[in-house]
């Protein structure tokens, strides 16, 4: 669920928002987020370049990220492609692609795509919608890390006997 | 190779209805030879290439095709368009594609090194789909068209067609492909909004517009 550029987020310095940036945003917001901030613009029916598709992908890994390429495992994925509501034809495509069976979500996730790129959209759908899934994103790895804090084993190595801090917790 | 969606039109409206129905056509087609068959369709075209191809290439690519496109085809919207629907690979080579598009005043590449399939498996050749001028069966052709007779499976006696925009060495080439029989291409003309259907069991005879 968690990308590697996730946890250097805070430190990191704010560069302009990329299209893969707010994409992999997008894949993750969580549907109330995404049907509020974009309850004004999903009423009308858009123009469909590709309806949503579910289907299966390989996901890839390396080993230690930089070893052999092998096959994770496939995952459900939905995609779609559109323009948005009374576009011309030159007008640009929102993509989508989203972990899962909904539609729903893929259908606004490149919603907010097409709308993003349109710079003046991007100012209020930065605050509405973008900053919202980052907070629910970050929340989210508080919990998930305090939930595997809870399950921290602490193994006695003579590293550790020999740290002053480490005996005096043991002995409490 | 651009990636730009700019300027990618939809699809058919209804995937299935759609490719079906222009499949029926393909069908019809060949089981005709030299009939002109009739596409209809609900897609967003592109603007290069003639209609009727575009939608043969969009009902029948699928991501285990390789297609070659001839140079007025090969950069246009209509390569965008196929790649971002069908997910097909194109290729450098005509030699090395299952499907080969040649835009109208395009040249074309010679039958014979298009892939043939082989006498085990005469299924594997290349199907060509060449975009012509215009197409009319029957002796009311233009001026300026080449005029054929048409017989071989399929066709009942004789069938007459005349084809605008093909080079004039095309029935020659067609007698060698038609001669490499269980191997050789199959090849639809297609206009805008017609397909004609040239299996590699169809014999074409030339002859003038007077003769007609």
């Amino acid at each position: 669920m968690f990308h590697a550029f996730d946890s250097s987020a805070p430190n990191r310095p704010k560069s302009p928002l990329t299209r893969p940036d707010w994409m992999a945003l997008l894949a993750r917001a969580p549907m109330p987020v995404l049907e509020a901030a974009l309850a004004p613009h999903s009423s009308a029916a858009p123009r469909w370049l590709r309806a949503p598709e579910t289907g299966l992908m390989m996901v890839q890994g390396r080993a230690g990220g930089t070893g052999e390429r092998f096959n994770l495992g496939e995952v459900t994925v939905t995609r779609c492609a559109l323009r948005l509501p009374g576009a011309t034809q030159q007008a640009p495509v929102g993509v989508a692609y989203v972990m899962g069976r909904s539609h729903r979500h893929a259908q606004l996730a490149a919603l907010a795509d097409a709308l993003l790129q349109d710079p003046d959209q991007q100012l209020v759908l930065e605050a509405q919608l973008l900053q919202p899934v980052r907070e629910h994103l970050a929340h989210q790895q508080v919990q998930r890390q305090q939930r595997v804090q809870s399950t921290k084993v602490e193994f006695f190595t003579v590293a550790r006997e020999s740290g002053g801090a480490d005996d005096e917790e043991e002995g409490a | 190779m651009s990636h730009d969606l700019s300027s990618v039109g939809a699809g058919f409206s209804h995937e299935a209805f759609g490719s079906q129905a222009v499949f029926r056509s393909a069908l019809q087609a060949l089981s005709h030879p030299g009939r002109c068959i009739p596409v209809e369709h609900h897609a967003e075209l592109p603007r290069h290439g003639n209609a009727a191809a575009a939608v043969f290439l969009l009902a029948m690519l699928d991501a285990d095709c390789g297609l070659w496109l001839s140079p007025s085809l090969r950069d246009s919207d209509a390569a965008m368009w196929l790649r971002f629907h069908t997910g097909c690979q194109q290729v450098e080579h005509a030699a090395m594609a299952q499907f080969v598009w040649v835009g109208a005043g395009d040249s074309l590449p010679v039958l014979q090194s298009l892939r043939q399939g082989s006498d085990e498996c005469p299924d594997q050749s290349a199907t060509c789909v060449v975009d012509v001028g215009s197409l009319s069966a029957g002796a009311d052709a233009d001026a300026d068209a080449q005029h054929w007779t048409l017989s071989g499976p399929g066709i009942r006696d004789q069938a007459l067609l005349g084809v605008t925009g093909l080079p004039g060495d095309f029935a020659a080439q067609w007698a060698l492909n038609h001669g490499g029989f269980p191997r050789g291409v199959d090849l639809f003309l297609a206009t805008h909004d017609q397909l004609v259907g040239l299996p590699r069991t169809t014999r074409i005879h030339t002859h003038t517009a007077l003769e007609a």
